[in-house]
């Protein structure tokens, strides 16, 4: 890591902590492309704007050329990095850490552990936003960052 | 010709209904359904099975490999291979296959395996195979690298088993700083190694390129024949003619002493719910970057439930007329068969005896009628065909040793 060259961080639903004990989502593999998608979403009808009630194949074939890139980049362990917990008192930038109030694929814990971990972080919960923040509520999260990067 | 029996050694003492209400019998399908009390009667069933095999003069045994899966016990073929080592004095004990992409390490499988051909004074054939789609959820290995896993455990292994140790092996996938097993083959250069798969293209041209057979797992004659067109084109790509010491042949095939058993007992073929390797959510039987680039979209469409299975699912009725399913007395089966080995002339043929709930003594009663009237018959008709098999063809055990190479357009002459 290079923490010099950050000038602010902002994660937003972040994977790469491991999720806290006894909740672990189930995983993505083991769910279809387009429930995982689902998933992501607090509101279904916010899904049906992004993506169409009935996703085309091109989209489909999308969803499975990610899911296999995110097996050949963070297979095991799955979607969470054992050394970074260590390495995270180590970031200088102000961190800004978004989760959605309804996130089912990473659990709010996580959120909370990253928070915990940066030295000068705050946590913010958008309401009525799941996983997918930045399509869900676009708006909520750019006033968030934009507040954080005007005022740090 | 090699005539071999094989079973799925399936769990079938398991509620089926509680199968069917869960959707699947693969992968997520919960062992608590298990009952090891059954499946030490069933196990020690196989045992009976494979004896009597050898004792009514079958040419192989062949075993294979499955996790999660009701449909089949053997989560460890090199567990029933070694029993076999010890048990058995004729019968050849062949494995397809070692599922490499599972292993960790592939010099602890080049180990044992050595230890098996010796223990059974080099009455091993060394198949490998990818592993189905779930087996790799089952044991946690990445599915992406699938192929890449299997083509590098392969290397690693011939490796150990022919090269002089130590040395030092840095793959992609394996990384070993010391290869020096004390355990080699007793067979040289090395066991021979055979194949099986369905219609990934990419195995076929796989295994041709290092001139392994290929064993076709109860494709139609249709399929099985354009596994033979490209099989055979890429042989003579590489230099030689393609023929039956290159091909085998898995079918499902029940013998009884009459016909209407033999049916009755065939129809436990569909047992698993129709479903080859059991019923499976899409996804863990394909997960993302197992299966082949040019089939995904077809994948993802059946997958969101807007195509129909690629690997289609016939009905019982349809797959005896197909002959995918045979069933009858021996003379029956002989006829049938015969119609097989003349459309797509295999060296190697083995016959999937026995499924699901058939009763020991039905089971035993198909072996023997297998070994004492069937195999007699066919080991006819393949003389008659020519149909070698690569130990009667002698056939090398692998492309680079052979004596018999080509320059690619002469072998096309």
């Amino acid at each position: 890591m290079a923490p010099a060259d950050l000038s602010h961080l902002v994660l937003v639903g972040r994977h790469g902590h491991q999720a806290a004990a006894g909740r672990h989502p189930r995983p993505r593999r083991h769910r279809l492309h387009v429930d995982y998608a689902r998933a992501g979403f607090h509101d279904q009808k916010a899904f049906d704007r992004v993506y169409g009630a009935e996703p085309s194949v091109d989209q489909l074939e999308m969803w499975d050329i990610c899911r296999e890139m995110s097996f050949r980049i963070a297979w095991k362990p799955y979607m969470y990095s054992q050394t970074l917990p260590h390495l995270l008192g180590a970031v200088r930038a102000p961190a800004l850490v978004v989760w959605g109030d309804d996130d089912k694929v990473v659990p709010q814990s996580a959120g909370k552990r990253y928070a915990k971990a940066l030295p000068n972080a705050k946590l913010e919960i958008v309401k009525a936003s799941g996983h997918c923040v930045d399509m869900e509520q676009p708006e909520a999260l750019a006033k968030l960052v934009t507040n954080f990067i005007g005022r740090e | 010709m090699h005539l071999m029996y094989f079973t799925e050694q399936p769990m079938s003492a398991y509620s089926e209904q509680a199968g069917r209400d869960f959707g699947a019998t693969a992968l997520m399908f919960s062992n608590k359904h298990f009952d090891p009390v059954a499946g030490s009667r069933l196990y020690n069933n196989y045992i009976e099975q494979y004896m009597l095999a050898e004792e009514v003069g079958v040419d192989g045994i062949m075993l294979n490999e499955h996790h999660n899966a009701p449909f089949c016990m053997q989560a460890k073929a090199n567990i029933f291979a070694a029993i076999l080592a010890g048990m058995t004095k004729k019968v050849k004990i062949v494995m397809l296959g070692n599922p490499l992409p599972l292993a960790e390490n592939p010099i602890r499988l080049a180990e044992e395996l050595a230890m098996i051909d010796m223990i059974s004074k080099g009455r091993l054939v060394s198949g490998f195979v990818r592993g189905g789609g779930q087996e790799q959820l089952a044991t946690g290995v990445n599915p992406a690298f699938n192929r890449e896993r299997f083509e590098e455990a392969h290397e690693l292994i011939v490796q150990a088993w022919t090269r002089t140790g130590p040395f030092r092996f840095e793959g992609t996938h394996y990384q070993h700083r010391v290869v020096n097993p004390w355990a080699v083959p007793l067979q040289k250069p090395y066991p021979r190694v055979w194949i099986p798969g369905v219609i990934s293209k990419e195995t076929i041209v796989w295994a041709a390129q290092q001139r392994y057979p290929y064993i076709a797992l109860n494709t139609s004659i249709e399929q099985t024949k354009k596994i033979w067109e490209l099989y055979d084109q890429v042989a003579l790509q590489s230099g030689y003619v393609g023929g039956p010491e290159n091909r085998g042949y898995l079918i499902q095939v029940h013998v009884s002493d009459n016909e209407e058993k033999a049916i009755e007992n065939a129809r436990q073929f569909r047992w698993m719910q129709g479903e080859f390797t059991g019923l499976a959510h899409p996804v863990w039987s394909t997960p993302s970057g197992y299966g082949s680039p040019t089939n995904r979209r077809a994948f993802v469409e059946f997958a969101a439930g807007r195509a129909i299975n690629p690997r289609g699912n016939t009905s019982f009725e349809q797959q005896m007329a197909d002959l995918r399913i045979i069933a009858g007395t021996p003379k029956t089966v002989v006829a049938k068969l015969k119609r097989i080995l003349e459309e797509t002339r295999p060296g190697i043929l083995a016959l999937w005896g026995n499924d699901g709930k058939v009763s020991q003594e039905d089971s035993l009663t198909c072996i023997r009628l297998i070994g004492q009237e069937v195999f007699p018959a066919i080991r006819e008709i393949a003389k008659s065909l020519d149909l070698k098999s690569p130990f009667e063809s002698n056939a090398p055990v692998h492309l680079k040793y052979s004596t018999d190479l080509k320059p690619a357009t002469a072998a096309a002459e």
